[in-house]
């Protein structure tokens, strides 16, 4: 899944787009983050933004969710990667819900800690996540899909009349295709952006449980 | 871990369920898309989520 494997290719790879030096790769993602925005939405909606505690059946998960300041829009579940809830995926949520929809982002590692969940954000070895990865499992992945969605619902500003989508980043991307398996009636859209253990030979494989209801991919 | 065969497994399994799917490999390294990583790649990153708004507005309607 994520990529432990390619942390030396990566490190060549950045260095080759002239982004960093060897020495600088380690700490440079702070600084960079920062200056790196995402481009404005074109008539962006004004949003109203919260942090927010979810109970699930496994306790409560600390999320951001965001939405148009007016009316309602079609919610979202966004899964990040495994580097966790922090201003990146914020400021992704913010930026969909600009575009008029109504976005929960959450903390996947809940169960274990609050987030920040990554010490060095983006720039933490994936080594030392790995650990955090590996207390979540389908189970989780379904019950915490069915909380999220439930949560959404009861949302003044989440439209009742419109289907939801997900969307999941590396190991979110299993977890945006179980969403869609979990709350198959409601769900009406999935993204997988390099999502890692799509297509497994075990019977939990996410794919196995797709071919159901009608979504889009 | 790369994983090649997984596109033809996901376009296979799709197709067979007859449910839409854009199964798409892009020119990035894994992890492209959060601003925040070491492998962002803002081209690719955008070019993806205009697609993510493109099927959103299909079918989230």
């Amino acid at each position: 899944m994520c990529d432990q494997d390619h942390f030396e290719e990566d490190r060549k790879y950045a260095e080759a787009r002239g982004l960093v030096t060897r020495k600088q790769f380690g700490g440079m993602m702070l600084g960079a983050g920062a200056a790196m925005m995402l481009p404005r939405v074109a008539n962006a909606a004004s949003v109203t933004e919260a942090d927010v505690n979810i109970k699930t059946p496994d306790g409560t998960a600390d999320c951001y969710f965001v939405h148009p300041a007016a009316g309602t829009g079609a919610g979202v579940l966004i899964w990040p990667d495994i580097f966790g809830l922090r201003p990146a995926f914020r400021d992704m949520g913010k930026n969909l819900a600009e575009s008029g929809y109504s976005v929960l982002v959450v903390n996947p590692f809940y169960r274990t800690k609050k987030a920040p969940t990554a010490a060095k954000g983006a720039e933490t070895p994936i080594p030392e996540l790995i650990p955090l990865a590996q207390t979540l499992n389908e189970t989780t992945h379904m019950t915490d899909a069915k909380a999220f969605i439930g949560w959404l619902d009861k949302q003044s500003s989440v439209a009742k009349n419109r289907k939801m989508g997900t969307q999941g980043y590396c190991m979110g991307g299993p977890m945006a295709f179980r969403t869609a398996a979990a709350m198959p009636d409601r769900v009406g859209a999935v993204g997988s952006f390099h999502g890692g253990g799509l297509v497994t030979d075990k019977p939990d494989s996410p794919l196995c449980r797709q071919p159901r209801a009608t979504r889009s991919f | 871990m790369r994983a090649p065969n997984d596109k033809t497994v996901l376009k296979e399994t799709f197709a067979k369920a007859n449910l839409p799917a854009e199964i798409e490999v892009y020119p990035a390294m894994h992890g492209w898309c959060p601003h925040d990583t070491t492998v962002y790649n803002m081209e690719q990153s955008q070019r993806a989520w205009s697609r993510l708004l493109v099927l959103y507005g299909k079918a989230l309607a």
